[in-house]
């Protein structure tokens, strides 16, 4: 919706030169990040869980890079710990999300009419819950921990790709191109996929990756309120968490670090959605 | 000649027959905006308190999570919330309670949810309000002013310091503001809501900026933007075409037009704000309604977490829907139910 | 006394990392009280960015050399107060499409008085008074009414009317019209340009004329300038700019509109051919429900036919409902009554894939616009691919042969084959389109408006490809078009719908010699003629006040 389309807005105007190193730097950095997500026990210099009270908050030294946390643990083996849990859970979410919003978007804006009417009323209650307040919810019901939020997440995002999926079918499907395939004698079912799909799918996969930002942000949120992933494993969120009580006696490392590691996933997703979607929107226009 | 016998066919003529017609059409419109409002709001209150049914197991073992399951405990919670009741005449006794304001029992305080609610909704209310007026002026500002400069070296700025802004959640927003403002310079606490409305106020500031913050960005985006779409708009060159002052191209032309995207928009914001408000509760330590909803789901009260999801939930739908009705007010297209834009 | 006099003027856009774009050259132009000049050319040449130079209108990224001087100011030279005084009461301008030029949130009457509430000590009163009187003259009922409206309860027609009673709140000495009648139906246009003229003659204003249709020139200008790319190609009295054009490009201009073009180069047959008709449709009704609106009867009992290789032209103006009928007929919407015979009879049995394929071996369509008809994704030869690899089994090679043929047959060259549509151009886009619709040899072809969306030159080749075509593969066609200067050209048959249901056919020649239905007769009467054809100093030209705002109908649609 709007929002989207405005969030996408700025990438647009900031200048060529400055898009292409911004690129450049967010894909290598987000290189790095499931690099070390994937490798995180061999590059880890120490386990992200041992307690050293003796080295308390120590700020950066020669073997603790970032220093160390409130009980001593290393922030920079947390650090790389908890990017396992910051990337799997959105792209958990985002991947089951866009598949079920694509299909009942898809299936809502091809046939239009009745079906599309309960589709699209049932997205609108899916609407009325936001997705972090479904989250906590769904932990309220099943616990604490990752795979219920991540599940109640999957279904708060696919009506955000299934009312853009459906809008954008419902006006494809009154383009002339779409009559001229079905003149040709091209089924509607082979339009539908074959046809009007790829005209979608640039524009969904934009939204896709700005999905990827926002509920990366929410269950690391969720961990900060102690709701998601458990204490003693490293995890962004619950390391802002338990950093926050450092901040008061001025150590912000602890805390900010993976703030800071937050956002710029964040930007840096939406850098790379950004120049994705001008590639994939219209690549031919 | 030809023209003589084009019969003269009378325009639709506007006037007395026509106003009724279409202030039944925008009445219509309206009933069905609110019929939707209720029916989601149904809705959800089903999904909220069946919700329950999903886990499995019996539902006395569910409430009675980390609590002692003695018989008294048992008789005691099945006697509140009418579990030997069917499952749906237990809805029924729930929602008619909550139509009267009456929201059942918390486990945790052993009080009414109700009570329970009303005591923490001043510091929630103040820290959205406040919040919510930050965003309106600072964002409104912020994009109207990019828009003016559109194409400048300013507007660049303004637009690359408003997607930085937008990526920083409320949690670090609220992280970097105690850094700085309430333990390097000592200006604002950084804890609790104080006494007394004016305490309450000055304690407020700094959560109500971390809460701001990412939606600051996002209002001034989606100002900017829907400012330079009209820009763009054939009308607004007309209107220059005329020799209409630029202030009042601006102000008649683009920013009346432009409130509609910029009202709707805001409008959906709202979810986020209700919801990250539980975020800065939370690191702020103020005794609001979100910290309540995150502290019942620890303890495991779940009638709390219903009455909040569903308050949530209902505001949410609400203020959309008001805004969803000041669109014939706005454009006056949506009266006759034509698509607007 | 010149009111508009323009010397030299050039104007070019320094573009990023680009040779500057020179978009006018050394244009130099005037314009006498009372006179009313056309500017005509194809788009892209450069005539609307005349028109906003003048009002001072122009990017601050273009630049400007050369005088442009109108009543004394400066244009180039004068600051911004001076140029919104001048645009509020010198010269006033009409845009092309009266629905995106009037802002749509705010009343008529707000617009009308606009640009005078900014002149200090102006009294809403009186100019409210003055637009009302302005709103009658334009020929709107109820004006006092109309005040308080939004612009999306009126018609485009209404509209456009709105828009010059606004151009004249001032009394402009010159006004500007830049395609202001593109937008509208045909016999709205007419009366639209009556209203243009009598604003002319009454108020003794200048009248810059900017349009795309010489014709339309020729009916209503004393002198005429023709653009092209920027540069002036000639100028002179209208009729002899039209009768004894210099340039060459005049000339072709002249030869490729049609109504001006000496003699119809009609390839089509003489009708009448013996055999099963390729098309009939008998007594075919279709009705559109759209929630919470009356139902639009978009066709009415309907009856035609079409012999083998034939060629029939449906003309109406916009909701007449020709292309409900020609989508029918193309099977892409289904009738609520009446039938559809196509030539070898009704298609029954097989699976649903036999049956679609069949149709569309029979009947093929192009529409109008070609810059939406493709996919954006396919080159023409993998377009092409696709249609005959659904309906035919080609090897490679004869997959290639085929191709090549095709694309040969509508004059396309091989290198186009491999680009994609946004490199085509808009005649290059319809001949793939065309070249699709051959693919598969049908009986009929359909084409709805599928030249109005082109340039003149472009239609009238395009024109003369379906010509080609028919006595080539001997292919029937349905045309379906606003304009009736082309039909003549392309179809033997003629029809002619109003609200959905005939009012007049026969031969094409007949039809539109002896019009017999008053509505035939209207539509005729609307095309644009020269001014020298009709009859001059002879005051039969009837007030625009009276009747004729908009077609008889019995609904809209």
């Amino acid at each position: 919706m709007s929002i989207q389309a405005a969030s996408r807005l700025p990438l647009k105007h900031l200048s060529l030169k400055n898009r292409r190193w911004g690129l450049i730097f967010s894909t290598s950095f987000l290189a790095l990040i499931l690099l070390a997500a994937v490798l995180a026990p061999l590059i880890a210099p120490y386990p992200p869980a041992t307690v050293d009270l003796l080295r308390v908050n120590s700020g950066p030294t020669a073997q603790h890079w970032l220093g160390t946390d409130a009980l001593g643990r290393d922030i920079f083996s947390r650090m790389i710990h908890g990017s396992r849990t910051a990337l799997a859970g959105p792209a958990f979410v985002v991947l089951l999300s866009t598949i079920l919003g694509l299909l009942c978007g898809l299936w809502a804006g091809w046939s239009g009419g009745r079906i599309d009417a309960v589709i699209s009323r049932a997205f609108d209650i899916v609407l009325a819950f936001p997705a972090l307040l479904l989250a906590i919810l769904a932990v309220a019901l099943f616990g604490k921990g990752l795979i219920a939020p991540v599940l109640a997440m999957s279904i708060a995002y696919t009506p955000y790709i299934g009312r853009l999926t459906r809008q954008l079918v419902a006006t494809e499907k009154n383009r002339q191109y779409v009559s001229a395939y079905a003149v040709q004698g091209f089924s509607a079912p082979w339009i539908a996929t074959r046809a009007v799909m790829p005209n979608v799918l640039g524009v969904v996969g934009s939204q896709t990756t700005q999905n990827f930002g926002y509920v990366l942000v929410e269950l690391a949120a969720l961990s900060f309120l102690g709701l998601g992933i458990q204490a003693p494993q490293a995890d962004w969120g619950n390391m802002i968490n338990e950093g926050q009580s450092a901040l008061v006696s001025g150590n912000f490392l602890p805390a900010l670090i993976p703030s800071v590691a937050v956002v710029l996933v964040v930007v840096a997703v939406n850098t790379v959605g950004g120049w994705l979607s001008d590639k994939l929107g219209d690549p031919f226009a | 000649m030809a023209q003589s016998n084009l019969a003269a066919a009378t325009p639709p003529a506007p006037g007395a027959a026509k106003a009724p017609r279409q202030a039944a059409t925008a009445l219509k419109l309206a009933a069905g905006k609110i019929g939707a409002f209720l029916f989601t709001v149904f809705v959800s209150s089903v999904i909220v308190f069946f919700s329950r049914w999903l886990v499995p197991g019996d539902p006395i073992n569910f409430l009675l999570r980390g609590r002692s399951p003695n018989p008294e405990a048992i008789a005691e919670v099945t006697a509140i919330y009418g579990l030997d009741r069917p499952p749906l005449e237990q809805y029924w006794n729930w929602i008619t309670g909550v139509v009267q304001g009456d929201f059942g029992r918390s486990l945790q305080y052993r009080q009414d949810v109700t009570e329970v609610i009303l005591g923490r909704l001043p510091v929630t209310l103040g820290l959205v309000v406040m919040a919510g007026v930050m965003i309106a002026i600072l964002g409104l500002a912020a994009g109207i002013a990019a828009s003016l400069l559109r194409g400048t070296f300013a507007d660049r700025a303004i637009v690359a310091s408003m997607s930085g802004l937008a990526a920083i959640p409320s949690f670090v927003g609220a992280i970097v503001l105690i850094a700085i403002f309430a333990v390097q310079l000592g200006l604002f606490p950084s804890f609790g809501s104080g006494n007394g409305f004016a305490d309450m106020l000055y304690h407020l500031v700094l959560p109500s900026l971390a809460l701001a913050l990412s939606f600051i960005a996002v209002v001034g985006r989606v100002t900017r933007s829907a400012m330079v779409e009209q820009f763009a708009r054939e009308h607004v060159e007309v209107a220059r075409s005329r020799g209409i002052t630029p202030v009042a191209v601006v102000i008649r032309h683009v920013l009346r037009n432009a409130t509609g995207p910029i009202l709707t928009v805001s409008g959906l914001l709202v979810a986020g704000l209700l919801v990250s408000s539980a975020i800065v509760e939370q690191a702020f330590g103020l005794a609001g309604l979100g910290s309540l909803l995150v502290s019942s789901v620890d303890r495991l009260d779940f009638p709390v977490v219903q009455a909040i999801v569903l308050i949530v939930v209902t505001a949410f739908v609400a203020i959309n829907t008001l805004v969803d009705l000041l669109g014939p007010v706005i454009d006056p297209r949506l009266k006759a139910g034509e698509g607007a834009r | 006394m010149k009111i508009l006099d323009i010397k030299e003027l050039s104007i070019r856009v320094a573009a990023a990392a680009a040779p500057p774009l020179q978009l006018l050259e050394k244009v130099s132009m005037h314009i006498e009280r009372g006179e009313t000049v056309a500017l005509v050319g194809e788009s892209g040449s450069g005539k609307s960015l005349t028109a906003r130079a003048v009002l001072g209108l122009l990017p601050s990224a273009a630049q400007v050399t050369g005088d442009i001087d109108l009543g004394g100011l400066a244009v180039l030279k004068a600051s911004g107060a001076q140029l919104r005084a001048m645009r509020r009461g010198r010269a006033a301008m009409v845009f092309q499409d009266p629905r995106s030029s009037i802002n749509p949130v705010r009343t008529l009457g707000a617009h009308l008085i606009e640009p005078m509430m900014q002149v200090p000590g102006a009294n809403k009163a009186m100019l409210e008074a003055r637009a009302v009187e302005l709103l009658a003259s334009m020929g709107l009922s109820n004006p006092e009414a109309r005040m308080k409206q939004y612009p999306h309860e009126l018609s485009g027609g209404m509209l456009q009317r709105v828009m010059i009673a606004g151009a004249l709140m001032n009394d402009p000495e010159l006004l500007i019209c830049d395609e202001s009648t593109t937008a509208l139906d045909v016999t709205t246009q007419a009366a639209v340009i009556r209203l243009l003229s009598r604003a002319v003659s009454e108020r003794s204003m200048g009248m810059l004329f900017i349009t795309h249709d010489l014709a339309l020139a020729a009916s209503i200008a004393d002198r005429t300038y023709v653009l092209r790319h920027g540069v002036l190609q000639e100028h002179g009295v209208t009729r002899q700019v039209f009768e004894r054009p210099v340039s060459e490009y005049t000339q072709q201009l002249v030869a490729a509109t049609p109504g001006m073009r000496s003699a119809p180069r009609s390839g089509s047959q003489p009708s009448g051919s013996a055999g099963a008709p390729v098309l009939s449709v008998e007594n075919v009704s279709k009705t559109y429900q759209l929630r919470g609106q009356p139902p639009v009867r978009a066709l009415k009992s309907v009856s035609l036919a079409i012999p083998a290789g034939g060629g029939l032209a449906i003309v109406g103006e916009s909701g007449s409902g020709k292309s409900t009928l020609g989508r029918i007929v193309a099977g892409l919407e289904h009738a609520d009554s009446g039938e559809i015979t196509l030539a070898g009879g009704a298609i029954t049995g097989g699976s649903a894939r036999e049956r679609r394929l069949k149709t569309a071996s029979r009947v093929q369509m192009v529409f109008q616009d070609p810059y939406q008809s493709l996919d954006s994704r396919l080159t023409p030869a993998k377009a092409l691919a696709a249609v005959l690899k659904l309906h035919y089994r080609l090897d490679a090679k004869a997959m290639r042969a085929r191709i090549g043929q095709l694309l040969e047959s509508v004059g396309l060259e091989e290198r186009h084959a491999n680009l994609y549509p946004r490199k085509l151009s808009g005649g290059q886009r319809q001949r793939v389109a065309i070249a699709k619709a051959m693919a598969l040899n049908p009986r009929l072809l359909v084409l709805d408006e599928a030249t109005s969306a082109l340039d003149v030159s472009v239609q009238a080749q395009v024109l003369e490809l379906v010509n080609k075509l028919r006595k080539d593969s001997g292919v029937a066609v349905l045309f379906i078009s606003h304009d009736l200067a082309i039909v003549g050209e392309i179809c033997d048959e003629l029809l002619v719908v109003q609200d959905g249901a005939i009012v007049e056919s026969g031969p094409t020649r007949a039809v539109l010699g002896n019009p017999q239905h008053p509505y035939t007769q209207t539509l005729l009467a609307s095309v644009p003629r020269p001014r020298w054809e009709t009859d001059p100093g002879a005051g039969t030209d009837p007030d625009p006040r009276h009747g004729d705002l908009e077609p008889a109908r019995n609904n809209r649609s």
